[in-house]
C-alpha cells in the first residue's frame, strides 16, 4: 500500500470535514434534504470544494510565494469562483435566515484550504487531501441526509423529531469514525 | 418523501423567528467546535461578540446603492478581515490554551452568526439578545463537555486519582450529542404543557 493511502482515508473518516471537523455541517443541515436529491447536490458541492483546492494550488505553486497572507486571499478568491459555478448549477440560490446562502458554503471551502495551507505539505498530499476530504464530504452529506430522510420517517416521539434527533444520530455517527483510528 | 422533506422546510422555516434555534443554527460551528474546554469556549464568545460588533458597525458605512448581494460579499470580505486580524493581534497574548482557539477565531469570519448584525431587519435588540444566548450556550456546552470528557473545570481536576472520565464527551461526537441534548432539553417544557393540554382537552 502506498504510503499516501492512509493519507486519503484518514480525510474521510479521521478528518471528515463534517462529522469531525464541524465546516460542512451547517451546508449539510440547510441543504440535505432527502437521499435523492442530496445525491446529486453532495456531488456538485464536492466537485465544487476539490475545484476551489485546485485552483488555490494551481495559483501558489505558478504566481504566488507561501506567504500566509496571501493565500488566504487567494483562499477566498477560490472559493467565489466554486460558490459562483454552484451558483450556475442552480444551488445556493435564495435566502437563508436573511443572509445569502453562499455564506453556508464558506464554510467548508475556507476551512478545508486554511487547514491544508497550516499544514504546509507537499503539492502530491495536498491533491490527496482535497480528494479525499471532498469524497469524504460528498459520502458524508448522502449518508446524512438519507439518515434525516429516515428520522422523519420514523415513530419516534414529536420532541425527538427534526435537529435533537438528527444532532444525536450525526453524534453516534462522528463516534464510529473514531473507530478508524488504526488509520 | 416529497412529502416529509416539506414538513421538515417548514418546520426550519417556522423556527425562524426563534432565537434559540436561530442561535444554535448560526453559531454551530464555534458551538461543536469550540466547547471542548472553557477557557476556549469564553474566548470565542468574546472574540465573536467583537467580531459581530465590528461587522455591524462597517455595515452601516455601505452606501445605500450597495444592497443584496453586492453588499453582501463586502460583508464578508470585511469579516473576514475583521476575523484575521483578530487572530493575528490574539496571537502574541494567547498563552494558556491550545493553539487551536486561533484557528476557530479565524474561521469566526465565516461563521453565520457573525454577520446576524447586518441581517435586514435585525435591530439592536435582536443581536445583544442572540449574543447573550450564545454566550450562554458556548459555556454551558463547555461546562458538560469538560468536566465530563476530561474530569476537570478550567483546567482543575476534581475528579479522585485513577478516575476514567466519559472520553465520549471530549471527542467531536460529543459536541453534537450535548448540542442535541440542549436543544432537547430546551424543546421539554413546551412538549409537556401542550401534551398536558392536550390530556385535558
Amino acid at each position: 500500500m502506498n504510503e499516501l493511502t492512509p493519507f486519503f482515508w484518514e480525510q474521510i473518516f479521521l478528518k471528515n470535514m463534517i462529522l469531525m471537523s464541524f465546516w460542512g455541517c451547517l451546508l449539510l443541515l440547510v441543504e440535505g434534504q432527502g437521499a435523492k436529491e442530496s445525491l446529486i447536490k453532495g456531488a456538485r458541492f464536492a466537485l465544487c470544494i476539490a475545484l476551489a483546492g485546485l485552483l488555490n494550488g494551481i495559483i501558489h505553486a505558478v504566481f504566488v510565494p507561501s506567504d500566509y497572507g496571501t493565500s488566504f486571499w487567494i483562499l477566498f478568491l477560490a472559493s467565489l469562483v466554486a460558490i459562483q459555478i454552484l451558483h450556475t448549477w442552480g444551488e445556493l440560490e435564495g435566502e437563508w435566515m436573511g443572509m445569502p446562502r453562499f455564506v453556508l458554503a464558506l464554510g467548508p471551502m475556507l476551512g478545508l484550504h486554511i487547514c491544508i495551507f497550516q499544514n504546509m505539505n507537499t503539492y502530491t498530499e495536498v491533491l490527496i487531501q482535497i480528494l479525499g476530504a471532498s469524497t469524504g464530504f460528498m459520502i458524508t452529506f448522502i449518508l446524512v441526509a438519507s439518515l434525516r430522510e429516515q428520522l422523519e420517517l420514523a415513530e419516534i416521539p414529536e420532541i425527538l423529531k427534526g435537529y435533537p434527533s438528527l444532532l444525536l444520530s450525526m453524534g453516534i455517527l462522528s463516534l464510529t469514525l473514531l473507530g478508524f483510528r488504526f488509520l | 418523501m416529497t412529502e416529509k422533506a416539506t414538513l421538515w422546510r417548514d418546520r426550519s422555516m417556522s423556527r425562524k423567528t426563534d432565537t434559540f434555534h436561530q442561535v444554535t443554527l448560526l453559531g454551530l460551528l464555534p458551538l461543536l467546535g469550540g466547547t471542548t474546554r472553557l477557557s476556549t469556549a469564553i474566548f470565542l464568545v468574546i472574540s465573536s461578540f467583537l467580531v459581530a460588533l465590528m461587522v455591524r458597525f462597517t455595515s452601516f458605512l455601505l452606501p445605500s446603492a450597495w444592497q443584496k448581494k453586492t453588499s453582501w460579499v463586502f460583508t464578508v470580505i470585511v469579516g473576514l478581515s475583521i476575523s484575521y486580524g483578530v487572530t493575528a493581534w490574539v496571537f502574541p497574548f494567547y498563552i494558556w490554551g491550545p493553539e487551536e482557539i486561533l484557528f476557530f477565531v479565524l474561521l469566526l469570519g465565516i461563521t453565520p452568526l457573525t454577520y446576524l448584525g447586518c441581517v435586514e431587519g435585525c435591530d439592536w435588540n435582536t443581536f445583544f439578545r442572540s449574543f447573550l444566548l450564545f454566550s450562554l450556550l458556548m459555556p454551558g456546552i463547555a461546562v458538560i463537555r469538560e468536566f465530563f470528557g476530561q474530569g476537570i473545570f478550567l483546567g482543575i481536576s476534581f475528579m479522585e486519582s485513577g478516575f476514567a472520565p466519559l472520553s465520549i464527551f471530549a471527542e467531536p461526537g460529543g459536541g453534537f450529542i450535548t448540542l442535541g441534548l440542549i436543544i432537547l432539553l430546551y424543546r421539554f417544557v413546551p412538549y409537556l404543557t401542550a401534551k398536558n393540554e392536550r390530556k385535558e382537552k
